[in-house]
């Protein structure tokens, strides 16, 4: 399947009645990476990943999976061939044991690799005789990562995937997605856990009130963003900031913390300049990168 | 082939229950209460307390239940997600459903028809397997639009029972506006039980099928699955 980038929208839009869910929101996913998709509860990523997979129509604008039309039906089948998805809930029937589910899912795809989904469901000691509707979450949310896994999807698209999972399952689930990443997979996955994000993904994109605010690499936020906290012997003088690179001025009495993206070097000299009393660089964290997004689109 | 197995396996408790309680109420009725009849003829006894009476009632009721279906009742599982996440149409998830649907409705109005051959010797009497059979067809003709109809709803409105509910109200409906409106023969709960004419309280199989009107009422229960599979294919889930 063509086209450069796994996931594309332009202006994609949800309206339920007046509410915007999702509010022209342009986003690139490139291949072959692991994307984080970050955002507040009610930011609109589950909608979107709703709209994505043809859940729900679109109100306005197009998207593109793997270079297919979301909301063209034929299209949406040829989509749900090579990309799987774990959703929000998790739930599977119930009424099938985990062998039958593993055999009714196979029926539906050429590709699908017996040997991964005996290799997944040993490691995640699932019981295939057990009813789905027995499991516990983790035990669900291990299952539909093994449904998911075992065709060797283009594209892997998952809901808040390690929501109810316990540490070493959550442990579990990273690896597994790192791997899959390994084999060619792009995984694309939305989540409230910035640690679960900034260990594995290799950009993130966070979302607000229906919009796209930050689209990042990772490396490049480790190399490049820098909160720069400046010491002054009288109030700070804020205006003289406003330089390039600067995302935001936070001013605490006689502390002043610079947030940036580039041009540290000449944000410390103008400090210097201003006659700050002490200039510390620190490297930031995503979840600052977030906090820091997110009230500024606020 | 694995829809048909999906959609067997949702409905298979509502089936299973539905033959149960239909062969439970026959044997009752058949072995049962008939030996406290004594001024009616056994075949009458069978017309008036199976085919018509609190047999069809029940009939119908497990039919309203066999139709709840649809994505809607799906998202209310939690399921829908990873249902239309299959490479398959929306159109095919809800044709599976409606023909296992139908394949069970099918094998419910037969179910009398064989079941009181056998209670019937049982009872050392006989009932004639062309009416029983005659009646199993007017059951199948007129629960395929119960049918459809408890479908739609469930299509269309969102809670577990509200379509049930909704399409038990629409037979009432049903009947009071033919009885008001007089095209009585429009009336389903009066045809499934062969009362064709206003003044008939009793069925009655002796002329032939009223197959124009029988028809007419496919024809409406197919309208419905049509309808049903079109607001799928553009509802949000």
């Amino acid at each position: 399947m063509g086209d450069d980038y796994a996931i594309e929208t332009q202006n994609l839009t949800k309206r339920y009645g007046r509410v915007e869910a999702v509010s022209g929101l342009n986003l690139k996913v490139s291949r072959h990476l692991v994307t984080g998709f970050l955002g507040r509860n009610g930011a609109g990523k589950s909608t979107t990943i709703k709209m994505l997979l043809g859940m729900t129509r679109p109100s306005a604008g197009s998207g593109t999976l793997l270079g297919c039309q979301i909301d063209n039906p034929k299209e949406s089948r040829e989509i749900r061939r090579h990309v799987a998805c774990v959703g929000e809930d998790k739930e599977l029937y119930g009424y099938m044991t985990v062998e039958q589910l593993i055999r009714f899912t196979a029926s539906f795809y050429q590709d699908w690799r017996p040997e991964t989904a005996q290799r997944l469901r040993d490691r995640f000691e699932l019981p295939p005789g057990r009813k789905v509707k027995n499991l516990s979450k983790g035990m669900r949310t291990k299952l539909a990562l093994l449904l998911a896994l075992a065709r060797r999807p283009e594209l892997l698209i998952l809901d808040e995937p390690s929501e109810g999972l316990d540490p070493v399952s959550i442990e579990d689930l990273l690896q597994l997605l790192v791997a899959a990443a390994g084999e060619g997979t792009s995984v694309f996955f939305s989540s409230h856990q910035i640690a679960e994000v900034e260990r594995i993904a290799d950009r993130v994109c966070i979302i607000d009130h229906g919009k796209l605010v930050a689209d990042l690499s990772l490396e490049e936020m480790r190399q490049d963003y820098r909160r720069i906290t400046l010491g002054f012997a009288s109030q700070p003088p804020g205006h003289d900031f406003d330089i390039r690179g600067v995302q935001q001025i936070q001013t605490n009495g006689r502390q002043m913390v610079v947030f940036a993206n580039q041009n540290i070097d000449a944000i410390v000299e103008r400090a210097r300049s201003l006659e700050a009393v002490s200039v510390d660089v620190e490297a930031v964290t995503l979840r600052e990168v977030f906090l820091e997004t997110v009230k500024e689109a606020q | 082939m694995m829809l048909f197995y999906k959609a067997w396996r949702e409905s298979q408790v509502r089936f299973l229950s539905a033959a149960v309680a239909l062969a439970g109420w026959c044997l009752c009725l058949v072995v049962l209460f008939r030996a406290h009849v004594t001024d009616q003829p056994y075949d009458v006894w069978i017309n008036t307390q199976i085919f018509d009476g609190s047999g069809k009632e029940l009939f119908i009721v497990v039919i309203i239940f066999l139709g709840l279906g649809g994505l809607l009742r799906e998202r209310a599982h939690h399921t829908a997600a990873f249902t239309l996440a299959l490479p398959v149409n929306r159109e095919q998830l809800i044709a599976s459903q409606i023909a296992v649907g139908l394949a069970e409705l099918a094998l419910l109005a037969l179910l009398p028809a064989l079941l009181i051959q056998s209670l019937s010797a049982l009872a050392h009497q006989s009932y004639p397997i062309t009416d029983a059979l005659r009646f199993s067809l007017l059951r199948f003709v007129c629960g395929a639009v119960i049918f459809a109809i408890s479908f739609f709803l469930s299509v269309v409105l969102r809670g577990e029972y509200t379509a049930a509910v909704g399409c038990y109200f629409a037979l009432m409906v049903d009947g009071l506006g033919s009885n008001w409106l007089h095209p009585y023969r429009t009336n389903l709960l009066r045809t499934i039980a062969a009362r064709w004419d206003w003044g008939a309280y009793v069925p009655d199989l002796s002329g032939p099928l009223p197959w124009t009107l029988l028809s007419i009422i496919i024809l409406i229960g197919l309208a419905l699955f049509a309808a049903s599979i079109r607001i799928t294919e553009r509802q949000n889930l």
